[in-house]
Parts: C-alpha cells; sequence; structure tokens
C-alpha cells in the first residue's frame, strides 16, 4: 500500500469549479494587497502607537551579562523550597523526587540531586524556617519554589525571604499556593486565590507564575499538578546574576570530618578538624590556592581540591539519540544526607535499614553476607596497631628474620600515615640519585599504582570513615597521575586512608615497603632498589633524550614545573635538563640555594636587557637586512599589501614567516609572488571581492549594516565565550586545572583544615552548607562605606552604634554602623538615628566586598522577635572609608571681663596650647553676636581674649562650634549559627539594655543626670540708697526725690458730687441700656448652650455605633490568629507524632 | 602597573634621570608602554608629560604621569602582529652640540630608509632650565605595524662613542626586536602578562616571542602569587621553525575594588 504513489491532484481545468476557484483566487489576492489595512488612520494614533512600540523594544533589553555557566555539563540548577512551617515542603520535595526518580524517600534531607532532563539536573533542597537558612538559601538557589499557605495567606516570614532575595539579586520565584482544600466554599476559594495572587504579583512583578496545590494524595501531591509544576522547572530559562558570576560556589551534598581518630580522642573531640565538603562547583571557576568563606562558620582555607567523577551524570551521547531520558538515567539520584536506597550517611556513620527485625547475635534468622561481614567489624577488638605490631613481615621469601617493628611506631596513626605514596616518593628522591624526570615519574606511577592495588592492605573498616561506593574508587585511578611535586594526590590519598594504613606488598617486587619509620634498614632498601630503578631510569634518558630532538621546547612545562633559573631555560640547556637536575639532587640542597642566592645579588633590576653587541653584528650584513623586508608592508607581497594591507595577505606572511627565518635573501621575493603564479584568477577574483565591499562600505546605508549597541554588545559576549571554551579544549583536566581553575559543573571534593569540631559535632543535614569562594580583594578587612535604607516595614528606627546583623557577600555577621549624611557636600556628618524615609550613608568595620554589592540588615536573626525582621537594605559604595565622619561638637565659655568689643573669656578651653590651636575661630554668643578668637591669656589657664561685633554682655554664654572626627568602632562577629546545637539561637552583643534586662541589674543613676526642679527666683532689685551727704550736694534735679506715702485722704477723695437733672437723666438711661444688653448676651449664651450639648449627644451616639463595629472587627482578628495558633498547635503535634513513628 | 587600580585617578610628577642605560627612557615609556596599556582599555586621560630632561650621572629632570582609574581591564586578544607600517623615534640631545641629534638621525635613516618609507625621527633638543644637569644624548625608535603592534628599542650616549654607533645601535636592536616579531614588544612581555592576567574571566590571548629571563621568573610569580599560570603553545604548530609563541591565560577577574561607587 505504502510503496505506491498516490496520484497527483489535478486542478479542473474548466467548468464551475474552474470558475469559482477563478474568482476567489482573483479576491484572496485583493485582500492580500489592501495597503490600508494596517495604516493607522490618524496621524496622532499613528504617533501612539510608534512610541508604544519603541517602549516595547526598549523594556525588552537588559544589560547584557556573560553567562559562565557552561553549555556541556552544566551544575545543577539549584531548586529551593521556601516557606514558613506547616506549609507542606518536605511533602513537596517528596513528590517532586518522587516524579523525577520514581523513588519515595522517607526523610528527605540536604541536597538531593535528580536528572530531569537530557541537559539538565536539579538540585533540590527545602529551606527550614530559620533565617538563617533563608539568607544562605536565597544567595545559591536559581529557581525559589515558595510555598504560601493558600488557607491562611502570606505570612511574615515569606516577605522577609523575599526582601532578602531583593538584596543579593533576585532569583526566579514561583509562587506555590497549598492547603487550597481546607478551603470549603468555591466562592471563597476564588476569592482568596485572587487576592493571594494580587499580592504577589504586587511583590515580584506583574504576571508572576503562581501554582495551586490541591490536597495531599499518599502523602503526595496530585501527580498531574506535580507533572506541571515539573514542566514549568524544566523550560526555565535563568538570567545570570551579578555576584553569582563573579564567585565560585559549592553547596556542599556531603561532609566528612577527616581528622585523624586519635586526635580527636585525645582532645575530647575539641580539636580543629580537617574536614571534606563535597559538592558541584557552580558560578565562576575555582582557583586552589583561594579562601572560601562558609557562612555560619567562617573562612576557611581550602586544603586541597579535587575532581571527582560525577555522582549524578547527565545521560550520554549513546542515550542522547533518544528524544526521552531513558528510564535507567530517570533513576539517578544523588543525595547522600537522605535515605537513598537504605543507606543514609549521618555525621559520623553509616546506617544500614535491614528488613525485618534484626537482632546482633539472633542466629535463627538467616544472615546475608554483608550483614556478616559488619558484624565481624564490629567484633574487632584490637586495633589496626595492635594487628602491626603483632604481626611480622618477612621482605623475601629467602630471607630467613623477620622485620622487626620498631618501637617508634608507639605513637599511633600519624606514623602509617605517611605510610603510603607520598613518604615513599619523598624518601626516593632523598636517597637515590637517579631520580628519573618528571614525565617518567608519571609514568611510572600510574603503572604502579592502581586503585585497587592500595587498597590490599586494609583488613577492617574504620567507623568513622565513608566513603561513597563507587565514584571515589573509580575516581582514584585517573586523577592519581599527580606528580610528586605538586602534593595533590598524594594528600589526597592519604586523607582518604584516614592514617590506618598498611602495606603488605611482598609478592610484587615493585610494592618495596621502603618506609623508614617501620623499621626497615637502609641497606636493605639500598640492595633492592637498584634493580629497577636502574633500569628505569636508563629508560627514562633514553626516552627523553629520542623526545627531545624531535620535540621543541614545551615552555609551559620548562617554566611552570622544573627547577631550571630562567637563565637556564632561555638558554636553551634542554640538553643539560635532567642532569642539570640530578646534580641538583646530588648536590646538597643547602649548597644550592646558596649558589643562586650569589648569583641573584649581582643582578640589577633593571627594566631593559643588555643590547648584545654580538647579536647585532648580524645586522651589518645587506642580506640579513633585506631578510626583513616581508615584515613590512613595502616589503613582501606587492600585490596585497597596497590593497590597504589586507588580511589575507598577513596571513599568507605569517606562515612563510619561518621559512624566512633561515635568512635568505631571495625568499621574500620569492614569497610575493607565488601567489599570484600560481593562480591568477582567484586572486583577481578577491580583489574584485574587495573593491565591491569598499564599495559598499562607502555607498550603502551605514545605518543598515550597523548593529545597534545592544546587539554588539551581546556579539561581543558571545565571542569571548566562544573563545574561551575554544581554548583549553585540548588540554587535560591538570593542565587545565593549572590553566583556568576547576570549571564550573564538575563535581568536587574540598579538603578544608583547622575547621571549628562544633561544625562536625552539631551538623544538621536540614541546615544547608555553602562553600562561598572569595575574591582576593574579599579576604581583607576594613572599613566599609554603605549607603543604607531602613525598611519602611521595619518598626523602629536604627540608632548609631547599635549592633546590625548584616548579610552581605556570602558573610552574614555582626557590627557598628556609623550612621552619617552628607551636608552640604563638606562634610560627613554623623547621624544618632537613621533618617525616615530617605536613604543615608553607613560606615562599619567588616570584610570588604566590592563596591555595588547589595546586603540587607537584621536587627536580631531569632525566630522569636516580633514583627518584620529585616531592618535595612543597602549598597555597599566604597571601601577603605576616605572620608572622615564628625559630629558637631560645642566649646562653652563665659566672659569675665568684657571691654569694648573686647572680652576675656575663660573656662572654654584647658591650656594655652589649645586656645593657640583655635586662634582665628569664630565664636558666637547665645543671642548671636560673632566674634573671633584672639590670643590665649597668660592669666587663668585656658582663657583667651576674643573679638566681637558688639559689646558682649558678662551673662552671655560664649560657644565655638567645631567638627570632631569619629572612627567607626573595629567590631566584626561572624554570625556563626551552623556551630550551634540550636542553630537558630544564635545570640551577638547584645544592647547594654538588653544586658541589664537579662543580668537583672539596675540602670546606674548617675547623680548629675538626675532631673531636679528648676528654681528661678524673682530676681529682687535692692533700692538705691544715696548717703544724705552726697544727696545734700547734689543739685535738685539729681536728687532722690523719695517721699512719703499719702496718709489723710486728698481733696478729690474727701468732695461729694451732686448731679445735675440732665446728667443724672443721660446717667441712668445709660445704665438702662448696659442692663438690657447684659440680658441679651446671657439669653443668647444659654441658647447657644443648648444647641452644643444636642451635638454633642448626637457625636455620642455616632461614637458608639463606631465602636461597636469596631469591636466586630477586631473579634474577626482574635479569631484569625486564634486558628492560626491552633493550628500551629496541631502542626507541633502532628510533627512530633510522625517524628516517633518515623524513629 | 598599579596606577590603573588606584582610588583616584593618579597626577604624579617625578624628578631624576629621564635616561639611562638600565631602565626604559621616558620617551619609550611615554610612545610604547602607554599605548600597551591602551590596549587593556586604560586610555582615557593616559599621559606622560616631559618637563625637563636628564641624563644619567646628574639626573634633574621632571615628568608628569597622568592615569586615569578602571574598573577592570579587558580581555585582551592580541594574536595578528601585523606588519610594520611606520617607523618613528626621537633623538634628543641635552647639554650637548644639538646637531648630534641630526646626526642620529641621518645614521639611522641610512639603514632603516631601505624598508619603508614612513619614517619620521624627530629631533627633540631641550636647552637651559629643561635640560637637566649632566649632558648626555639618546635615540628611540619604535615601529608600528597595521595592527598597532609596537616594538621599540633605544641607545644611549657612551662616552667616546660616536652619534652615528650610537644611532646603529639603536637601529640593529630595533631590527632584531621586529625580527623577533610578536604582538608584544620583549620589553614589555611582562606588562602585558600582568594585564591578561588581572584581566575578566575570559580567556586572554597574546601572541609573543621568546620570553626573556625577566618574563620567565614574572610566570613564575605570577603562579605564585595569583595560582594562575599561561599556556604558552607555539604560534605556529604546523612550522617547526616558528619562534614566537601564543600566550593565553584565564583571567583572574580582577576588580578595583578601590574604585567610589557614584
Amino acid at each position: 500500500m505504502d510503496d505506491r504513489p498516490h496520484r497527483s491532484h489535478r486542478p479542473s481545468q474548466s467548468g464551475a469549479k474552474h470558475e469559482k476557484k477563478e474568482k476567489a483566487k482573483g479576491k484572496e489576492k485583493k485582500q492580500g494587497f489592501n495597503e490600508k489595512a494596517f495604516a493607522p488612520k490618524s496621524g496622532r494614533r499613528a504617533d501612539r502607537q510608534g512610541r508604544r512600540t519603541a517602549e516595547k523594544d526598549q523594556t525588552r533589553l537588559h544589560v547584557p551579562l556573560v553567562d559562565r555557566t557552561p553549555d556541556e555539563d552544566p551544575p545543577p540548577v539549584i531548586v529551593a523550597i521556601v516557606g514558613p512551617s506547616g506549609v507542606g515542603k518536605t511533602t513537596l520535595l517528596k513528590s517532586l523526587v518522587r516524579r523525577y526518580t520514581k523513588q519515595t524517600l522517607n526523610e528527605a534531607k540536604g541536597p538531593i540531586t535528580v536528572v530531569s532532563g537530557k541537559k539538565r539536573r536539579l538540585t533540590f533542597i527545602e529551606c527550614n524556617n530559620d533565617l538563617n537558612s533563608m539568607i544562605d538559601i536565597g544567595k545559591v538557589a536559581d529557581l525559589i519554589l515558595l510555598m504560601i499557605d493558600g488557607s491562611f495567606g502570606f505570612e511574615m516570614e515569606t516577605f522577609e525571604f523575599l526582601n532578602i532575595l531583593q538584596s543579593h539579586g533576585f532569583p526566579k520565584v514561583i509562587g506555590i499556593l497549598s492547603h487550597l482544600d481546607l478551603i470549603k466554599k468555591a466562592a471563597t476559594l476564588k476569592a482568596s486565590k485572587k487576592a493571594l495572587k494580587k499580592r504577589f504579583w504586587t511583590e515580584i512583578y506583574q504576571g508572576a507564575k503562581l501554582f495551586y496545590l490541591s490536597g495531599v494524595i499518599n502523602g503526595r501531591y496530585p501527580d498531574t499538578e506535580i507533572l506541571n509544576l515539573s514542566r514549568f522547572i524544566s523550560v526555565m530559562k535563568f538570567r545570570p546574576l551579578v555576584f553569582r558570576n563573579s564567585h565560585p560556589y559549592l553547596l556542599v551534598d556531603r561532609l566528612e570530618d577527616l581528622t585523624s581518630r586519635e586526635l580527636v580522642r585525645t582532645s575530647k573531640g575539641k580539636c580543629d578538624r580537617t574536614v571534606t565538603v563535597y559538592g558541584y562547583l557552580r558560578g565562576t571557576n575555582l582557583r586552589s590556592g583561594s579562601k572560601v568563606h562558609i557562612p555560619g562558620v567562617g573562612d576557611l582555607s581550602m586544603k586541597s581540591v579535587t575532581i571527582l567523577g560525577d555522582p549524578c551524570p547527565l545521560p550520554t551521547a549513546e542515550s542522547e539519540k533518544r528524544r526521552k531520558l531513558s528510564e535507567k538515567k530517570k533513576l539517578l539520584i544523588h543525595a547522600p544526607m537522605s535515605d537513598v536506597g537504605g543507606v543514609m550517611y549521618d555525621k559520623d556513620a553509616v546506617w544500614i535499614n535491614v528488613p525485618g527485625s534484626f537482632t546482633r547475635g539472633n542466629t535463627d534468622v538467616l544472615q546475608g553476607e554483608g550483614e556478616q561481614m559488619v558484624m565481624d567489624l564490629q567484633d574487632v577488638n584490637s586495633t589496626l596497631d595492635d594487628a602491626v605490631a603483632r604481626s611480622q613481615i618477612r621482605l623475601f621469601g629467602s630471607s630467613s628474620q623477620p622485620l622487626i617493628v620498631g618501637s617508634e611506631n608507639d605513637d599511633g596513626s600519624e606514623d602509617e600515615e605517611s605510610d603510603d605514596e607520598e613518604g615513599e616518593e619523598s624518601s626516593d628522591e632523598g636517597t637515590d640519585g637517579e631520580e628519573p624526570d618528571e614525565d617518567e615519574d608519571d609514568d611510572w606511577e600510574i603503572e604502579d599504582t592502581p586503585a585497587g592495588a592500595k587498597n590490599t592492605g586494609r583488613t577492617s573498616m574504620r567507623t568513622g570513615v565513608r566513603e561513597l561506593p563507587k565514584s571515589n574508587g573509580k575516581q582514584r585511578a585517573d586523577v592519581e597521575y599527580a606528580d610528586s611535586d605538586s602534593d595533590l594526590g598524594a594528600s589526597d590519598e592519604e586523607q582518604e586512608l584516614g592514617g590506618r594504613r598498611v602495606r603488605f606488598g611482598d609478592e610484587d617486587d615493585r610494592n618495596i615497603p621502603s618506609d623508614d619509620e617501620n623499621g626497615i634498614s637502609e641497606d636493605e632498601e639500598d640492595d633492592d632498589a637498584p634493580k629497577w630503578k636502574s633500569k628505569l631510569s636508563e629508560h627514562a634518558q633514553q626516552l627523553a633524550a629520542s623526545s627531545r630532538k624531535a620535540k621543541r621546547k614545551d615552555w609551559t612545562k620548562l617554566i611552570y614545573t622544573t627547577t631550571l633559573t630562567p637563565e637556564q631555560i632561555i638558554n636553551g640547556e634542554q640538553e643539560l635538563d635532567e642532569e642539570g637536575e640530578d646534580m641538583n639532587v646530588d648536590d646538597d640542597d643547602f649548597f644550592k640555594i646558596k649558589t643562586r642566592a650569589t648569583e641573584t645579588v649581582d643582578i640589577l633590576d633593571k627594566g631593559k636587557d643588555d643590547i648584545d653587541p654580538e647579536e647585532l653584528k648580524k645586522w651589518e650584513d645587506e642580506d640579513v637586512l633585506d631578510s626583513l623586508r616581508r615584515l613590512f608592508i613595502t616589503g613582501a607581497d606587492t600585490a596585497a599589501a597596497e590593497g590597504g594591507g589586507d588580511s589575507e595577505g598577513d596571513d599568507e606572511d605569517e606562515n612563510r614567516d619561518d621559512e624566512d627565518e633561515n635568512g635568505s635573501g631571495n625568499d621574500s621575493d620569492d614569497g610575493g609572488e607565488s601567489p599570484t603564479a600560481e593562480d591568477p584568477a582567484k586572486a583577481l577574483a578577491a580583489k574584485k571581492e574587495a573593491l565591491k565591499r569598499k564599495f559598499d562600505e562607502q555607498y550603502d546605508d551605514p545605518e543598515s549594516s550597523k548593529l545597534d549597541f545592544y546587539q554588539e554588545k551581546k556579539d561581543e559576549i558571545a565571542q569571548q565565550l566562544v573563545l574561551n571554551r575554544a581554548e583549553f579544549e585540548g588540554l587535560d583536566s591538570e593542565a587545565r586545572a593549572l590553566v583556568e581553575g576547576y570549571r564550573p559543573g564538575s563535581y568536587l571534593r574540598i579538603e578544608l583544615s583547622d575547621v571549628p569540631a562544633e561544625l562536625v559535632e552539631h551538623f544538621d543535614p536540614t541546615y544547608p552548607i555553602i562553600v562561598g569562594g572569595l575574591l582576593p580583594a574579599e579576604e581583607r578587612f576594613g572599613y566599609v562605606q554603605v549607603r543604607i535604607k531602613r525598611h519602611r516595614w521595619y518598626a523602629r528606627t536604627l540608632k548609631n552604634n547599635d549592633p546590625l546583623i548584616l548579610s552581605l557577600g556570602w558573610r552574614r555577621f555582626q557590627t557598628l554602623p556609623t550612621y552619617s549624611l552628607d551636608d552640604h557636600s563638606i562634610r560627613m556628618r554623623m547621624l544618632k538615628y537613621t533618617p525616615e524615609h530617605m536613604h543615608c550613608y553607613a560606615t562599619f568595620y567588616g570584610p570588604v566586598s566590592l563596591p555595588n554589592t547589595g546586603f540587607c540588615a537584621f536587627n536580631s536573626l531569632s525566630s522569636g522577635t516580633p514583627g518584620f525582621r529585616v531592618s535595612a537594605t543597602g549598597v555597599v559604595l566604597d571601601i577603605d572609608r576616605s572620608v572622615k565622619i564628625v559630629k558637631k561638637i560645642k566649646l562653652t565659655g563665659v566672659p569675665y571681663k568684657v571691654f569694648k568689643n573686647t572680652a576675656f573669656i575663660k573656662d572654654m578651653f584647658s591650656s594655652a596650647l589649645e586656645v593657640a590651636k583655635f586662634e582665628g575661630a569664630n565664636i558666637r554668643t547665645v543671642s548671636g553676636i560673632r566674634g573671633q578668637v584672639k590670643k590665649a591669656l597668660p592669666k587663668p589657664d585656658g582663657a583667651f581674649r576674643a573679638t566681637f561685633e558688639d559689646k558682649i554682655l558678662k551673662s552671655d554664654i560664649v560657644f565655638l562650634r567645631a567638627w570632631y572626627s569619629v572612627t567607626p568602632r573595629k567590631y566584626y562577629n561572624a554570625v556563626t549559627s551552623l556551630l550551634l546545637s540550636s542553630k537558630s539561637e544564635w545570640t551577638g552583643m547584645r544592647l547594654t539594655g538588653q544586658v541589664r534586662r537579662d543580668e537583672g541589674l539596675k540602670t546606674p543613676l548617675d547623680v548629675n543626670s538626675t532631673y531636679k526642679k528648676i528654681e528661678r527666683p524673682a530676681r529682687k532689685f535692692n533700692p538705691l540708697v544715696v548717703p544724705k551727704k552726697l544727696q545734700s550736694e547734689l543739685p535738685y534735679a539729681s536728687k532722690p526725690k523719695l517721699t512719703a506715702p499719702q496718709r489723710t485722704p486728698t481733696y478729690l477723695q474727701k468732695r461729694a458730687v451732686v448731679m445735675e437733672p440732665e446728667e443724672k437723666k443721660a446717667i441712668t438711661l445709660l445704665q438702662q441700656i448696659r442692663a438690657l444688653r447684659k440680658d441679651q448676651v446671657v439669653r443668647r449664651k444659654e441658647k447657644k448652650d443648648g444647641k452644643r450639648e444636642e451635638k454633642k449627644r448626637k457625636m455620642r451616639k455616632e461614637e458608639e455605633r463606631k465602636s461597636e463595629k469596631e469591636k466586630e472587627r477586631k473579634k474577626e482578628v482574635m479569631r484569625i490568629v486564634g486558628q492560626k495558633s491552633r493550628r500551629e498547635a496541631e502542626l507541633e503535634e502532628g510533627h512530633g507524632r510522625r517524628k516517633r513513628s518515623k524513629s | 602597573m598599579l596606577a590603573p587600580f588606584a582610588k583616584k585617578p593618579i597626577n604624579l610628577t617625578i624628578k631624576g634621570i629621564t635616561t639611562d642605560e638600565h631602565d626604559l627612557s621616558v620617551d619609550l615609556l611615554r610612545t610604547v608602554t602607554l599605548p600597551h596599556l591602551q590596549l587593556f582599555g586604560i586610555s582615557d586621560g593616559l599621559e606622560l608629560r616631559i618637563k625637563k630632561r636628564g641624563a644619567a650621572p646628574n639626573g634633574g629632570g621632571e615628568v608628569q604621569f597622568l592615569c586615569p582609574i578602571v574598573k577592570q581591564v579587558k580581555t585582551l586578544n592580541f594574536v595578528d602582529p601585523g606588519k610594520i607600517k611606520r617607523i618613528r623615534g626621537i633623538a634628543h640631545a641635552v647639554r650637548v652640540n644639538p646637531q648630534f641629534s641630526n646626526r642620529m638621525i641621518e645614521a639611522s635613516r641610512s639603514v632603516l630608509n631601505r624598508y619603508i618609507p614612513d619614517i619620521y625621527l624627530y629631533s627633540d633638543v631641550y636647552k637651559g632650565e629643561e635640560s637637566g644637569k649632566s649632558p648626555g644624548y639618546a635615540l628611540t625608535l619604535l615601529a608600528e605595524s597595521t595592527t598597532t603592534a609596537l616594538h621599540c628599542s633605544e641607545a644611549i650616549s657612551e662616552p667616546g662613542v660616536v652619534p652615528e654607533d650610537i644611532a646603529l645601535k639603536a637601529t640593529r636592536a630595533l631590527l632584531s626586536e621586529i625580527e623577533n616579531g610578536g604582538c608584544v614588544d620583549r620589553k614589555h612581555q611582562s606588562l602585558a602578562l600582568l594585564m591578561m592576567v588581572l584581566g575578566s574571566e575570559d580567556v586572554g590571548r597574546c601572541r609573543m616571542g621568546e620570553p626573556t629571563l625577566k618574563t620567565v621568573q614574572f610566570l613564575r610569580d605570577i603562579k605564585d602569587f595569583f595560582a594562575t599560570s599561561f599556556k604558552i603553545v607555539p604560534a605556529d604548530p604546523s612550522d617547526p621553525e616558528c619562534k614566537q609563541l601564543l600566550y593565553s591565560c584565564y583571567g583572574t577577574g580582577y576588580v578595583n575594588a578601590n574604585r567610589t561607587l557614584a
């Protein structure tokens, strides 16, 4: 059926159908050519439309950022599930894990990595409700599933978390509403969904994705809803965030303690630990020399970094052919802290879940082989040390005496630690002079130390050390090529074994136990060694000699891995290379250093090298001079050069470059002609092409060919990325790590030394551990100036010098900020409190971070704090504070002698020296008379002469306004929340008042600070008494005229008044009028009072109605609060129940 | 090397010897070193003004150095050395016969004229107060390629040697520099390498001649200091005789943290 071709359609050539078709064709065409269709009808609308499209174009644009995640093998995307407690985070995590891997986790702790698609892996992590965890997660998560209880609404933590995200670069957020099944009424459900969505959109952006999850079925969310969610996750695109794009970081998914048990035992677990952390590297490349910060722990230095095999690899090319992810790959999951596959790692043991009831010594239940082995291990009474001490080793089958284990063996594990590769290596180098060259050394190592061979000595398993089943072992084989001077591999090996390793390599003659510590005598080893070593070195030398002839200098190797001096390298002493090195090894090390030192002393530090006259001699020769012609634009390929120095010509020239090097003069001419001779037509075509391009450039519209700035930048970035990828493509991984560091996406094992013991002891997998790489500048401490604004939801103002917890960069720390404001660009003036609704500056002592880094601040991180906890947000402006902060200070003094415009002023300074410093300073009285400090006076210390613009009173107070510079206090306290047993209860420095309250102390009361009643007695002026004698001499005008008070009534008082009848009449009339008026006023007032009374009554009524309403409202609120608390209580119970059932 | 990463733009006046046999003279610093910095995006306001010259024993010269600050240096990708398109030079003479500089120019031109017509050698005679405390003269030469790669050389006066010989010495040194090839002059290798290491976290590439003594030590120092090493491969793998090398490295992403924002 299929192979037979279908008959082709034959349209009718005539008839009705044909005519109809013809007609339709014409119509269609007509429609297509309607030029009016999309033309705007009015000019105004056209304008508006144009502006709208332009605006849309502009909003589409973002600042072009470089995305540094590698295309092949990108690190897993971190998907964090965040929300208040009891909202269903764990359920969602389990559902998602089940969706991707078909495995049900009982306990989902720590990061869980799964393969979600052919190109994408996801790391899920649940964030608990602790603010510290939320901060840390916000800094690393790529996608956040923000869970909101639909039946309750938003909680404070959600808003806090969003604000934290905002200040640390906003990752993608998907909102998820859960507990929607608790709302029974459909209308309420719809309304609450709408309200929540509206609020969510205002918080994130209009149109942010919000998911709805209905009830829980079988302890999981409905499969279809989870499937939809996972689809959204898989198509999510991520925009690079600036901070993460400039820092390497790891989300730790596994943590191991490598400290020797003995050390832990002797120090009772208090010693600093050596810890390895594992995780996918994200962000930028990690260089092995840099420092790292673990938020909640502190700054740590990396002892070593190793790339491990990917525990959860992406599907390979072989399965890539399929469109869908294969079922096998789907099952991949990497979650070392959870209980995947019945094995659970916790901080110092591995738990294996055995089905059924299992008790030790229960012989009637059949035991598997594995269980038997574990039990055997548990039965071992003596340590390996003892076993070694007891055992006798014979080196050769023929040797009669067994080796005697020396007494040095007493001090436990440390001896044996150096018992492996490194020890052997170093002893070899020290004793034999025939150490072969580096690369031969490498070869030897690789064939000698397969992973399996090394582990033969192991007889018992340590309880403390766990290894991931396969990945480590496999990895060992391809990592272990490190040469002896980079101690990477060796130390790695050493740690991995944890110091309980002894090798019994007697069957293979290569595995000589050359450990001096174990008491093998030197001569025995010497006898043995040459057998193979001499052969090897001979072989190596032959190899080297043959290869060197063919190869040219490998500069990278010469410079970085040999011990040759620069002189030797330059002078091309590659032949001497081995001998030189051998001699170096042969010679006493000290001697060698000495000679080199004497050499360097003589060399002057010069900017340019001396010109070698011998070398210049050759330029006297004309031929040699001519040989250089090709390097000039006039010299070589004339055709190409005249065309404007085209790149083609250059390329050709470069290729010939080296043939010409020999110095044969005719070469250049020859080279110039060859392309034209070969193919004149081609050259002509090329020339034409160039001319055409030139023409086009000149005459075409320059706008059309030019890209806009945005596109240009994007192209530039893309080009650079391509170059980045291409440059180191061919290099092996070791060299790559050397040149560019460890690339993001690789699974790393980082060994950290001097880690506080508490991290291991109080390890809790539900709290995320992040290893953040620090830039070189960020390791420093100094003053940092930031722009800060108190959060408008934070209830109180922030006070100067109050401790504040900042989350800045990777770090969380407490510090004492000093707030300031720019005062007319003259000075930075200290503020006592942060201003309302305004930015101000703050300066604090702390770790330096790059300008433009955002931060958020908290007064307290504890969950018991009521209200909104994010107290301020801001951005770093400047490090190493160069601006001085000043505060105003007023010095006061009083005049003790006043002349006309001059006054002597005391009590302002305490010595003449101080006065001298302030000479010429402006002073002022309280009443506003301005003046100047002139000169110190000798008599009372610190008094000075001052002049004013007017005469001042003696009672005036004179003050001098000055500025006192303030230095922020050097206080830095890292929030070490991960080191606590109860992680959310970190407390830093408390306020004095808080300390007093906690300690039950009373505030000390200074006598001078108590307020007393201010008494201002009325001023009493004494009568002026002029002596009688003086009075008598005074002229009359100046005499005080003091007369005694009148005793008898005066005439005016005594006389009686008799009025005229008319006068009487008038007065009566006036009185009557006044009486009438009075009466009127009284009546009016009565009326007014009545009205007021009535109004009052009305108001009271109104008030009553209002209060009734208020009461109703309050009742409603309280009901909701009660509901919440009840639910929380229930939850608490539920948690308890669940936990019990788990254990 | 440090100036672009300071907190504020630098305006520095330095007094002393401007030309001697050990270090690059101010002429070369001005005409070659500063253009090298421009490759890395340090350009606006980068200037070296020679106010007075001072020859070797007593000095007495004065230069003013202006340098802007940058946030981050640009990644260098400079693999095409191009061809020499012009040669410039400065012959200066202080407290000696001004004719000396002309004689140097004559001698130098006698060698260089065969290559290229675009040769300008300036005669720069400082007199009186501006000429420092000691007599001396020198010739500095630089060759610029079509891709703005610069090569330079200089020779300064020696007692008992005629100016023509000095000029020939400088010229031949320039020729050997040109022959050595690459995009960056031998004397500026370490400068270019340092700026490459300090660049953003991208791959920077530069084609240069074989490393000098100083460069080798410098590369080792860089490895100690930045934990970064260079990949050094022959620029032209197909050609066994090619002596030029391609230096590439992954920048450390150094950002000038001292720069004040706003």
